[in-house]
């Protein structure tokens, strides 16, 4: 079978980049609208333009989580709270 | 439907059924006969199970003449919200217009349960899509149309286990199971009067529910006293092999438990400005709630340990619904759900990063052991179920915004820990208002003890809506 490779995003944020460094709310701005690129090549055309919009606003809105998330700091011996139990059938 | 069935708690009509004054089937035919009539009027059913409820109440009927004992549950009908699995033919939608007629081939292990302590399940009620998973903003959010509520239909009942509440508080059952993954089962508990228990993660099987979210989703009844929850849950807890996630000890309903039996008043917590933002009428009643219970309780304002409770939950909630919608969305199935904004709402939560999720798991851990830590001292905490009563049913009750939210709702659901709401009182339009008494992990006794109490002092519970009260009324 022939793998033909497709871009994963087509927008035009990716230029907007242009090699300069971005910090804070910019960053974290960039971050959300790539995500939301990535939701837009899943689900694009599942979804009319206003419908997409509304995606964006709330990719866009996941933010405020995102940085309240990673806020606080985490040592190595935190786990998550769930519990892995490896599994036998007899 | 006779008036002496009407509003009567389980622990009424049971005894009325153990003296012989009526027999299960004529108390299942009143209700089935009540729901057919009235169900459609608060869009609050899916699916009339009257032959099967009038199969299992001729059972007992032949039991009770054989002599063979049986519990308190014997005869008394009941509404299974419709994400519970019912086999023979009869459907289960999830609430929702594309699997209006999907069906399973085995039961739900609630549904097992209820039917074999001669429980007969009398309807599949009304829910939101989805158990309200794809983000609805407005009641319009169900293959049943907007649920609306028996206090006054222009109202919603709150969900997403709306049928679940309009059919108890409308006397069409005299008790229904609903879930609650953020809510579910506590809102339309304070929207529509009545008492809802909301259990600890873990302590009811969810095998053959719907699953929204894994780690959050809990199953429990609303009924219309805190008694009657605690014979419900003790029918339906315990572990069971096709969930591993219950837990493993069996719950016994302690309906003796209070102050005299302690030894001492109970000890409440309140969470500092847990009224913030409340309705005049929420907070005077949550006051008066306090208090009403002043000589069996004493309160204490509480300080929570300051960690990002709702971004925490949400996060797991939003990542673990995409992943369990995830085919459904992949094949535009959300493009035909009933609310508009169902349509789109749930693609945003594919875009929250693997990091982030297992990050709101680890934190998950912090705020289990820092909000336990702080509760040892209490036997509960006290807060009002909703901070407004039902809002219209034409108007979005969610809407942006800037406060801390729903705190107490995420630590609960969060930390899994159980809740009993019972109602407080009403606002200046009749709606009902709520308290919630929220408990440590596996303490469902103390909040049940607490809903008691505070209902042995209140009759709150006892009123019903005007048009509703009399069986003449249909």
């Amino acid at each position: 079978m022939e793998y033909s490779r497709k871009p994963v995003f087509n927008v035009v944020i990716l230029p907007q980049l242009g090699g300069a460094r971005l910090d804070g709310d910019n960053k974290i701005s960039l971050e959300q609208e790539l995500l939301f690129a990535v939701v837009k090549e899943r689900y694009g055309s599942l979804l009319s333009d206003e419908q997409l919009d509304e995606v964006r606003q709330s990719v866009l809105g996941l933010r405020g989580f995102t940085q309240a998330l990673r806020s606080i700091p985490l040592t190595n011996d935190i786990e998550p709270f769930s519990t892995f139990r490896p599994y036998r059938g007899d | 439907m006779p008036d002496e069935l009407l509003f009567k708690s389980i622990r009424e009509l049971a005894n009325m059924i153990r003296d012989g004054q009526v027999s299960p089937v004529e108390v299942t035919e009143s209700f089935v006969a009540r729901l057919d009539e009235l169900g459609p009027s608060y869009n609050s059913v899916v699916t009339l199970t009257g032959e099967r409820a009038l199969e299992t109440a001729r059972q007992l009927e032949s039991e009770i003449a054989a002599g063979v004992d049986g519990g308190i549950l014997r005869g008394i009908p009941w509404g299974a919200k419709d994400l519970l699995a019912t086999s023979g033919g009869i459907p289960t939608s999830w609430g929702a217009e594309p699997l209006r007629d999907q069906t399973f081939d085995q039961d739900a292990t609630v549904v097992t349960r209820l039917e074999a302590a001669g429980a007969p399940l009398a309807a599949k009620v009304a829910m939101i899509e989805l158990a309200g998973g794809m983000g609805y903003h407005q009641p319009n959010a169900s293959l049943t149309g907007p649920p609306r509520n028996p206090w006054d239909r222009d109202r919603w009942t709150g969900g997403s286990s709306s049928g679940s509440g309009a059919t108890v508080a409308a006397g069409l059952v005299p008790f229904a199971i609903g879930s609650e993954t953020w809510g579910s089962i506590l809102s339309p508990s304070n929207n529509c009067g009545l008492s809802g228990l909301r259990p600890t993660y873990g302590r009811v099987s969810r095998a053959g529910a719907m699953a929204l979210c894994w780690t959050l989703d809990k199953l429990g009844p609303l009924c219309l006293t805190a008694d009657d929850c605690g014979i419900v849950l003790e029918a339906i807890a315990g572990p069971d092999p096709n969930d591993p996630t219950t837990y493993d000890q069996e719950y016994s309903y302690d309906a003796s438990l209070n102050t005299r039996a302690l030894g001492r008043k109970f000890k409440l917590g309140v969470p500092k400005d847990v009224t913030e933002g409340a309705q005049d009428a929420v907070k005077a009643n949550f006051e008066a709630a306090l208090d009403a219970l002043s000589d069996v309780a004493d309160v204490e304002e509480v300080s929570l340990p300051d960690l990002p409770y709702v971004p925490i939950v949400r996060t797991i909630l939003m990542v673990e619904a995409a992943s369990a919608f995830e085919d459904f969305l992949g094949a535009g199935g959300p493009q035909k759900l009933t609310a508009p904004e169902d349509h789109y709402g749930p693609y945003a939560r594919t875009a929250i990063l693997a990091t982030d999720y297992v990050r709101a798991l680890r934190l998950r851990g912090v705020m289990a052991r820092q909000v336990d830590e702080v509760m040892s001292g209490y036997d509960a905490f006290a807060a009002p179920t909703s901070l407004t009563t039902a809002t219209p049913i034409d108007e979005q009750f969610r809407r942006n915004t800037s406060g801390p939210g729903d705190v107490v709702g995420a630590i609960g659901n969060g930390c899994g820990l159980p809740s009993q709401s019972v109602p407080s009182g009403f606002d200046s339009d009749g709606m009902p208002t709520g308290i919630q008494f929220m408990a440590r992990a596996y303490d469902e006794n103390i909040c049940i003890a607490l809903g008691r109490a505070y209902q042995e002092r209140t009759d709150w519970h006892k009123q019903h809506p005007a048009d509703l009260v009399t069986a003449g009324s249909e």
